[in-house]
């Protein structure tokens, strides 16, 4: 905007313009601005009150509710041994799938920036697993895992790793008592077994990779080509121009989708709400199941808001740590070093 | 032949009043309530009964109902969460009902003993009694018959059903693996009848405090956690690996299971020859069963509630309980129905479900029965997977509902 006068418009009539403008804007935005004013930062603003209250969400709040300060947060912290058990299922979760995440689709967008015949095809196939409906894939992971005729203990046992995995056991000293001890199954039992339980569903968070997939195309289609033809006239090959050019200018993609991976895996819920229950042994018992078990079926809605916003609050701070380690590691085209 | 019968859509009289009512269960169910509301709409041509069906998680979709004020008008409920709903105040209070002459029955007479009692809150009726059922055993004759198995007895004893059990654990190919086992290890609640049998209790008669400690416990809890790890005669995860108990029984590699009418649903459509025995008599000489009741609760708030009342007394009536019975779902709680729940010619006893509620008794429920529930999961679960003994589950259950509030409870509900 330049800020020049158009001749003969007074600003009586220039005010009226912007207000005008305005209103459109704000029109346009009303339908979003609502549902987010009424569906998400009022239900947000209650859930602070809601914190300080005992109340079972079935009765009405006035008159049933009590008034209990920071109990809830003294209880959670001090002696709900449940709160420990979900925060580490989750934290073990997001510890190992993010990066697995980030690797897989960083891994699937470089196999599928080459210039091939029938490419979009492929990308379209790398893709579908996020718009097929959730009900029908934990169906066929449910499969997948069946200990006894599921595909990923067939393929086990068909490429030998069942006996070699047998043979390591019984070779490394100690391994097998370990084994014994903490019974975990070989061939795994999957979604049975305790050890198995959480990397099951991390192999099948794996599924949603092509979300991730094509927003680091997006990113690798946008770095310049001549930054490649550059670095191949000084005879850098595919390994150190992968290194030197792709991961810096991805970068900005990298930093995007990780924290984006972090919220999402902090808010695991479906998958062991759906296949697990959060068993066995409450091995995949989440911190999102577990606030919804405790809104749900327990009743405690303040209790439930509570560890809604110590969640929001683990989120909020790991988000804020990766940001200001970006500055170590993100790298903006054209910014000053 | 099976009949597709659409429910759905609008009603053929536009001017009905529409009662929605929920339920839970099998297609077979599902088609129960069929029957049910067509008999009802030929005599009610005013009032459309729109059947919502929850097969899944029904509890916790009623739950959420219930909290968001959006509850169906009539709900089947289940006597466990019963209490919790009912303290909530969110069900019709249906004692002045109950008692007059538009219930269609004597209130104190016409049920079986326990299923009024089962939906007693505070002194008032809150739930009308539809079905109910009680937890037998359930075993696979072939299995018996191939192995020389004499079939268990009315006078069986707890010694006498191990050593059954252990008769049919057998490593049929002698790879070292055991290939059918005699019984899977029921859920705590259906392994209640047993623990009963022990003289053991969870909860005191007022529902106020946890009772689950002493000889009595550990005997009941060691029993228990044997018949997988000591006599192995029921498999443990390792050895079922993917598979239903149910798949098992029907594909002939479990031998005894424990369930009510609406566990033997499945074995009798798929045509699998079994039979029921009670169960057998405890150390003590006795033998106990646990009954469970289900009643349809009107929801406070419903708009028509007079419509919904009708539907209701409907569902009690020596009509609608006859198809109740002839579904064998569930034993009908109108007494005089008991006849259509028997038929003499199926080629199993399903009356032995009816002779049980002589000796049957309920499990006291209380407000907190969720989360005693879930802390028995878990402390049992731990039993099950051998990582912690008999007397360390009993301690850790105890110590378990004091920390986390369950128990006591001030007042019962």
């Amino acid at each position: 905007m330049s800020g020049a006068r158009r001749p003969g418009r007074s600003p009586k009539y220039r005010s009226r313009y912007r207000w005008r403008e305005n209103l459109q804007g704000y029109l346009f935005a009303g339908p979003w601005l609502t549902g987010f004013f009424l569906f998400l930062l009022g239900p947000m603003a209650f859930s602070v009150v809601l914190c300080m209250f005992k109340w079972n969400g079935i009765t009405a709040f006035q008159g049933n509710a009590t008034f209990v300060g920071l109990e809830h947060f003294r209880t959670i912290t001090g002696e709900d041994r449940y709160f420990g058990v979900a925060l580490y299922n989750t934290a073990y979760y997001a510890a190992i799938s993010v990066p697995l995440g980030i690797c897989t689709s960083l891994f699937l967008a470089n196999l599928l920036n080459a210039k091939l015949r029938g490419i979009a095809f492929y990308r379209t196939v790398f893709y579908l697993p996020n718009v097929v409906a959730g009900v029908a894939t934990i169906m066929i992971w449910r499969w997948l895992f069946n200990p006894q005729f599921g595909g990923f203990n067939i393929v086990l046992d068909k490429t030998g790793l069942v006996a070699a995995g047998r043979f390591v056991i019984d070779a490394v000293p100690g391994l097998r008592a370990f084994v014994t001890r903490n019974q975990i199954s070989w061939p795994p039992l999957w979604f049975s077994d305790e050890f198995w339980a959480k990397p099951a569903l991390i192999i099948m968070s794996l599924w949603s990779a092509g979300g991730g997939m094509l927003i680091y195309l997006a990113g690798l289609q946008n770095i310049p080509k001549h930054l490649y033809e550059v670095a191949e006239i000084d005879g850098a090959g595919r390994v150190r121009q992968f290194i030197n050019i792709t991961l810096p200018m991805l970068t900005p993609t990298i930093f995007f989708n990780l924290i984006m991976s972090i919220i999402g895996s902090f808010q695991v819920f479906a998958q062991s709400f759906l296949m697990t229950g959060g068993g066995p042994n409450n091995a995949t018992l989440f911190y999102v199941l577990y606030l919804y078990r405790k809104a749900f079926e327990h009743f405690e809605m303040g209790y439930a808001s509570a560890l809604a916003w110590i969640l929001f609050a683990l989120i909020m701070g790991l988000t804020l740590v990766v940001i200001r380690s970006s500055t170590l590691w993100v790298y903006y085209e054209g910014e000053k070093q | 032949m099976t009949v597709f019968r659409p429910r759905a859509g609008e009603p053929p009289n536009p001017e009905a009043v529409e009662v929605s009512v929920s339920f839970w269960g099998s297609y077979e169910e599902w088609e129960m309530w069929c029957d049910i509301a067509a008999g009802f709409q030929a005599k009610n041509p005013g009032i459309w009964i729109k059947l919502n069906y929850i097969p899944n998680s029904y509890n916790s979709k009623i739950r959420l109902l219930l909290a968001a004020d959006n509850a169906p008008d009539v709900m089947v409920i289940q006597d466990e969460p019963f209490p919790v709903y009912a303290a909530y105040g969110k069900f019709a209070d249906l004692t002045d009902w109950a008692y007059s002459l538009e219930s269609g029955v004597d209130w104190d007479t016409a049920f079986w003993p326990t299923a009024v009692e089962s939906f007693v809150h505070q002194g008032r009726v809150m739930g009308a009694p539809i079905w109910g059922g009680n937890i037998l055993v359930i075993y696979n004759r072939k299995m018996f018959r191939d192995f020389g198995v004499e079939f268990p007895n009315d006078n069986w004893t707890f010694d006498d059903f191990v050593s059954n059990a252990e008769a049919l654990t057998r490593d049929l190919d002698g790879d070292g693996h055991i290939d059918t086992f005699g019984l899977s290890l029921p859920h705590w609640i259906y392994f209640l009848p047993w623990t009963w049998g022990f003289g053991a209790n969870y909860l005191d008669e007022r529902r106020t405090d946890w009772t689950f400690t002493g000889p009595e416990a550990l005997a009941a809890t060691t029993f228990y956690h044997n018949l997988r790890y000591g006599l192995g005669v029921s498999p443990s995860i390792q050895d079922m690996p993917g598979s239903a108990v149910e798949a098992m029984f029907m594909t002939n590699r479990i031998a005894m299971t424990a369930g009510g009418p609406w566990s033997s649903l499945g074995f009798r459509t798929a045509g699998i020859e079994f039979d029921i025995v009670h169960i057998p008599v405890g150390p003590a000489g006795e033998r106990f069963t646990r009954v469970t009741w289900d009643a349809l609760c009107l929801f406070e708030k419903s708009p028509h509630k007079a419509e919904a009342l009708r539907f209701m007394a409907y569902c009690i009536s020596p009509e609608a309980q006859a198809i109740v019975g002839r579904y064998v779902r569930s034993v009908p709680a109108l007494i005089a129905a008991k006849d259509d729940f028997m038929d003499p010619d199926n080629g199993w006893n399903e009356e032995k479900y009816i002779e049980a509620l002589e000796y049957a008794r309920m499990q006291p429920i209380s407000a907190k029965w969720v989360e005693m529930e879930q802390i028995m999961n878990s402390e049992y679960e731990q039993l099950l997977l051998n990582k912690q003994t008999p007397e360390q589950t009993i301690r850790r259950m105890a110590e378990a509902m004091r920390r986390e509030g369950v128990f006591p409870i001030e007042a019962a509900p």
